[in-house]
Order: C-alpha cells, then structure tokens, then sequence
C-alpha cells in the first residue's frame, strides 16, 4: 500500500507562534485516516499545508505523490476537501453548485451525484445561503464526493452536528472509503474512534502517535491488579515506562498498560508485585487512551 | 478557454443584476446626447458618475466572487487553473466594462455629426486606456476583502481618474501628458505584476508591498516630474527641431500690463518678463513653462520649476518679437535674506513653435460645420452673444485654434493645447467641446460667418538665458498692476 499523504518535518510558525513543530504524517491508501487533538494542536494547519492554502515554514509534503507547494488543478480533480469553516459560494442553489462543478472534474459521476443528492435529501433549487449547516456541509461532501477522488480531506466536518446529520455524513463516507482514502480531521474522538481505520493524536504541533486503530486498542489496556497489600508508589524496583498513570487504593493497583499482551503483561505484574490474587484487564475507548497519553506528557514535561 | 467561459457564465449569472443596473447608467448616458447632441453643457455627468460607481462595484464584486486573500475560500481547493480565472475576470470587464461604453460612444459620435471611420482610432485608444486604467484597480482589488479596503480602493479610483485626466488634453500645461503617461504606466505595471502574482502564486502580502510600492512610485514621479526630461522628450516628437536657430530669449526690463487673477496666497511672487526676440516668419510662439534659479549672496539658490512660474503670458511686439511674462513663487526666507542686494538669474524658457495656419470660414448656425483638424463648429443659440463652439471627438486637438469673427482680432479657444500625440484622452464623454468668445460684455457684431484658424505645433525648443545684478525687488508682483480685463464698447 503506498502512502497517499506523506509529510517529513513540517514545521509553520505565525509570527513568533510554533503552530507545527516537526510534524511527521503518513497516510496509507485507502485508510479513514483520523487526525485527533485538542483544538488548537495544528490540525487545521497541518491540513492547509497539505491542500496547498499555507505554506510550511520548514519541512516537506507530498500528496498523491505530488510536493504540496506545487498542487495545483491537475491534481486537486483527485482531491476533495471539506472544511466546517470553507466559504462557500452561498448565492449558489444546490443544484447550480453541483452544476458548476461538474465542468472541473473528469472523473464527475452523474450518478454517483443523483445518488448522493437522494440519500442526503438536499434540496436542490434551494441556495446555500438558506440551508442549514448540516445541509450546508451535506452539500459541500457531495460536491466532493461526486468526482470520485482518490482523496478526501475533511477538516472538523461534524462540529455543531447534530447525531443524524452525523450519522448520515459517516455512513456516506463509508460508503466511499476504500476507493477514497480520506483523512479526517476532529476533536471528537468518540466520532473518529467510530470508523476510523487509522489514527493520528496531534499535541502542540507534534504527531504523538499515528497507527492502525485495531493496533492502538488492542494494546490499551487498563490493568487492575487487586493485591494483599498495596505497595507504596514509587517502588523501589524499576517502573515500566509502558504502564502509565499508576494509581493505588487499598488492596489495588491501578495503572495503564500500553503494550498490552495477554501472556507478557500478566508475567510482568507478577514479577513486579508478586503474587496477586487478581489481575484484570478492561480495553480503553480512545478518548480514555489520549486523556493518558496527554496527561503522561503533561507529567513529563 | 473552456474553462474561463465557464467561470464567466457564472459571474454573469451571479451578478446578473448589478450588470443590467452598469448597462442602464451606460444606456442612460447615451440618451443625454441624444436630446442635445451639441450642447456644451448637456446633462450626461450625472449617469456618468452612476456608472463610474456601478462599474467599479462591479469590478469590485467580480474580482471578490474568487477572493484572493485569505484561506477559507471555496474555490481555492477546487481545479481552477489560474490563467481561465484571470482570464474569466478580464473577459468579464471587457464585457461588462468596456464594451457598453464602446458603443454607447459610437453611438454618440455618430450622433454629433463625427465620422465612424475618422473615430476609430479615438474608440479603440479610449478603449485601451479604459482597460488599462481598470487593470490596476483589478489587481487592488484582490489584496483584501475588508470593505474598508475596498472603500478605499474605491476613493484610489476616483484618484487614478484624475491622474488619468492629467493625461489628456485638459492638462494644464502641454506635456503635462507625458509625466501622467509614464505615472499612468508605472501603476499599470505594477498592477499587472500584482495580477500575474496573486493569480498564479496567491502572494498577497508581496503583492501588497507591490501595491505599495507602485502607488508611491507614480506619486512621486507625478508630483516632482523632472521638467527637463519631460521638455527634451516633447522636443525629441517635435517636427522641426531645427527651427528657430536665430531665436534667443533674455530677461526683460520693460513688463508686460497685463491681465491677471488676482494673488490671494500670502506668498512672495516675482513678476518676471522675459524678451524673445527672431522669431521665424510664419510661425507663432506659445510659451510652455520657465525655470529660473536665483543665485544669491554667500552661495545661496532658489530654484524655481515650470509649475512654480504659472500664469505664462505672452505679448506681441512685432511679428518676429514678442514678451512672455510669468508669475514666480519665490522662496519668502531666500528673498528676504537677499533684499537690496543683487542676484544673478539663470532661466530656461520652453515654448513652441506654432504655424502652417490653415483657416476655413464656416456659417454660424446651430448646426456644426466641418472646420480644419476635424473640428465641427457651431454657435449655440440657446446662448446668448457669439460664443463659437467647437467641438472634436475623444479629445482637443493638439492645434492653436482661432476664431476669427469679421475683422475683429482672432479669440483662441484653448489657453493650453497639450501636446500629446495619441489619438483619445480617457474620458467616457468622447465630444469634447470649447468655446471662444470675448463679447460676453458688450454688443456682438452682426456677423453670418466665422473664421476657424488652426496652426500646428512645429518645434517644441528651449532657450537658456541669464542676467546678472538683478534687484529682486524691482520684479515684486504688485496687485495695484491688475485691472479689470478690457470691456469691448465701453470706453
């Protein structure tokens, strides 16, 4: 599988602000790539300077195999992008949207487009101006997803949502991932954790972690080892630098396990606490699993 | 090309209405011609300011249909290619811009008698400058979407006209063309540099600087033009640069009485006369501009450019002699530190060189008549006396022009001519119209017939002269000189 998005080192600052700090992306074709973090962590910016809207101050990306700085019409026809704050041209009724549009792209599927007007409802003669966001952002996934592009990128497209329009935004999307890649920017993880096949965590201009969502939830766990008698943190034997967040309370230890296996992990609490009378092992949903990771940093630093 | 008409059909859709309010000022400014073709005064400013605020509304909401700056535009992610959105703009404006006021102007032409064919040059060079003067407000336009900016740009425009009319043959003085030209074409090329940039690389804050830097440049070549330049260039286009070698020009001591507004400005004004002397036959001096510079006691200079010494007067002595008095603004400190002393003046006197007359009587009625250097000429009667009115398209000739009633003594139509050799001035009104007239105040002469004299410019030449121990006080500007002008019939 070749890499539909790469980026090495990028590196934007806005004046005096290091909005990216050496960031490091890879997304795999045909991947739902989720590029979580906290407002404010650069992923607006990440996803500009990859569509070619900004330019890096350092660094180097490609996308679909082309230096973002040099994208232009040729390859944004593969590309389609939705933004929850683009400026759309709300003079515009639906149908004259996609009409206008169609012209650009060769790849523009007539039916792909009646299909996608049927399942989201939109009103075609009605202007943007007068739609909903919802409908705003139904219209502008539409637009995008009717040329069939190699890529789709769409950055916070479900903030202020509500959860039908949501699920019907996803289940369009799924019905195109696969032919599509698409990178997914949002600060709801419970969202991107709900069909996403890859995950990116951005903190402070930094990728902290990037990896196939099966991969990271399987090896999240949070342990609960229930012993005699808790002992006194720190220890005086080593701590593993995977187990994180480590907590006691009277006859249990409490911490999170990173590199969780079923055979390993259980060894390894023995060798550490001795015998225990139980150790459990609860997976951790994805928000769960950025809250340890930003608060382990927040420790750190 | 495809694409650029796509995007056009969707400006004119999406503008539908501002272009049809642009078309009616347009129509509208037509139609005032029509009800008095030849008036010198019709009724045609007041839709022309409503399409001059039209039409740069609509350029400027055309250019921000594609916005430029900034990062959250819908267009800016989708297959545009640069060239088809710069050229769906262009295209827009000539459409929408140009070509309404391209035919409303044929139609007025032909309305006030001119031939189609002798217009062409006139449409077409109007045409162009209209273009050009609009380029680089396009190109303004793409450097913010704030609406103060845009205000802005809005009064930058109604400034960039008058630049431009400083251009034409209503310039105060005849190659005042040339430095509003090269102005004109100094924000032309930073416009299309801007264009080119944001187009095709969206760098709006070196386009900003860009901006910056072409309007400073234009300014300050427009307000410190360098005269000498401009003088030797006008004389470099004239025809016959060798005339007038016997010519020589120096300070006179006998000023000229003459007619002058009066100086309200508390300034220090030198009334300076100069003699010229050897005037070829045949041919007729106007002065153009005079620089002077005084040089004083203990190495001190005053020096003093054409716009500095208006109000060029010109009296004839003879057929080959004539006095040209001018008034100087002098530096107040510089004559004051050099009162009851003598100082020594060093002028360039610039002036032209006119003949080749031709003259063609033609009836007084309301009707034009055909006249030399395609003039028509008229007189108004819904006017009272015997003004005599010419009229030339897209812009005044380059020529003196005389009207000659009966024996009286020849009234020029134009104090200034300018000198500049192309075809049309920007302006959307293309009938231009003078007057010459001297008997507002008495009874008119009982005449059928007026002489239309015109002479061309031959030379355009400079003369050097010096005097030594002037006494500046002896050439200070006295009010108590100015009259009233002479009253014809009243003694």
């Amino acid at each position: 599988m070749s890499d539909m998005i790469s980026a090495i080192d990028l590196v934007k600052r806005f004046r005096s602000v290091r909005v990216l700090d050496g960031l490091n992306l890879t997304v795999p074709e045909g991947s739902v790539f989720g590029l979580a973090g906290p407002n404010g962590a650069g992923k607006t910016t990440t996803i500009k300077i990859l569509m070619n809207i900004l330019r890096a101050t350092s660094g180097q990306a490609s996308v679909l195999g082309v230096d973002s700085k040099t994208i232009g019409p040729e390859t944004l026809a593969h590309i389609g992008y939705v933004s929850e704050n683009q400026e759309l041209p709300e003079w515009m009724t639906v149908g004259y949207l996609l009409a206008y549009l169609k012209p650009f792209y060769t790849t523009w599927d007539d039916a792909r487009a009646a299909e996608l007007i049927r399942q989201f409802d939109l009103p075609l003669d009605r202007q943007l101006r007068h739609l909903s966001r919802g409908m705003r952002m139904k219209a502008a996934l539409a637009s995008s997803l009717a040329y069939r592009p190699k890529l789709l990128i769409m950055d916070e497209p479900f903030s202020g949502l509500d959860p039908l329009m949501r699920e019907d935004l996803i289940d369009s999307l799924l019905e195109s991932a696969g032919e599509t890649t698409i990178l997914i920017s949002s600060h709801d993880l419970a969202e991107i954790e709900s069909f996403a096949s890859h995950i990116g965590y951005l903190d402070r201009g930094r990728l902290q972690l990037s990896e196939e969502m099966t991969s990271l939830t399987a090896r999240f766990r949070e342990i609960e080892v229930i012993v005699d008698s808790p002992p006194l943190l720190p220890l005086d034997r080593p701590w593993p630098t995977h187990w994180l967040r480590p907590e006691t309370a009277p006859a249990l230890v409490r911490f999170v396990e990173t590199h969780f296996d079923a055979e390993r992990t259980p060894d390894e609490i023995r060798r550490l606490f001795g015998d225990v009378r139980n150790i459990s092992a609860s997976p951790m949903p994805l928000r769960a699993i950025f809250v340890t990771l930003a608060r382990d940093r927040a420790k750190a630093a | 090309m495809h694409q650029a008409l796509h995007i056009f059909k969707k400006d004119l859709r999406h503008l539908r209405y501002e272009i049809s309010l642009v078309l009616l000022f347009a129509m509208a400014f037509a139609a005032t011609h029509l009800r008095s073709p030849h008036a010198f005064l019709n009724d045609s400013w007041l839709p022309q300011i409503f399409w001059f605020i039209g039409a740069a509304s609509l350029v400027g909401r055309v250019v921000l249909a594609e916005a430029i700056p900034g990062d959250r535009q819908f267009w800016i992610t989708r297959p545009y290619r640069w060239k088809s959105l710069l050229g769906a703009k262009l295209l827009f404006i000539i459409a929408f811009v140009n070509l309404p006021i391209l035919l409303a102007q044929i139609w007025i032409v032909l309305i006030a008698g001119f031939p189609l064919g002798s217009s062409i040059p006139g449409l077409l060079w109007v045409q162009l400058l209209l273009f050009a003067f609009v380029l680089p407000f396009v190109a303004f336009a793409t450097l913010s979407t704030n609406k103060l900016f845009q205000l802005i740009l809005f009064a930058l425009a109604v400034l960039l006209w008058g630049l431009a009319s400083a251009t034409g043959s209503g310039a105060l003085s005849g190659v005042g063309w040339i430095s509003g030209y090269v102005a004109f074409i100094l924000l032309l090329a930073s416009g299309v540099v801007i264009l080119w940039i944001q187009y095709q690389s969206r760098r709006t804050v070196l386009s900003r600087w860009l901006a910056a830097g072409g309007v400073t440049i234009s300014t300050v070549f427009l307000s410190t033009i360098p005269w000498t330049l401009a003088f030797a260039l006008q004389s470099h286009l004239s025809k016959q640069n060798t005339l007038g070698t016997s010519l020589q020009v120096g300070l006179s001591h006998t000023p000229v009485e003459t007619f002058w507004p009066a100086q309200l400005k508390p300034k220090v004004v030198l009334h300076i006369p100069v003699s010229v002397e050897g005037i070829p036959d045949g041919t007729e001096l106007q002065p153009d501009g005079l620089a002077i510079t005084f040089e004083g006691s203990e190495g001190r200079k005053d020096e003093l450019n054409p716009p500095d010494c208006a109000n060029l007067k010109r009296a004839s002595i003879s057929a080959t002699a004539a006095t040209i008095s001018a008034l100087c603004e002098i530096d107040p400190s510089f004559f004051q530190s050099q009162h009851g002393r003598r100082v020594t003046l060093r002028g360039t006197f610039y002036f032209t060189l006119f003949g080749n007359a031709q003259s063609q009587t033609v009836s007084l009625s309301g009707q034009p008549s055909n006249a030399p250097a395609g003039l028509q000429c008229y007189e108004d009667a819904a006017r009272a006396g015997w003004d005599v009115y010419c009229q030339s398209a897209f812009r005044w000739p380059d020529r003196l022009v005389y009207a000659k009633l009966g024996n009286t003594t020849p009234n020029s139509f134009a104090q200034f001519v300018s000198y500049s050799p192309f075809p049309a001035d920007l302006n959307i009104e293309p009938v231009v119209t003078r007057w010459a007239s001297d008997y507002a105040y008495g009874p008119a002469p009982v005449v059928n017939d007026v002489t239309i004299i015109v002479e061309e410019p031959l030379a355009q030449l400079h003369r050097d002269f010096e005097a030594r121990a002037v006494q500046l006080e002896q050439f200070v500007y006295s009010p108590v000189k100015v009259g009233s002008p002479p009253v014809r019939g009243i003694p």
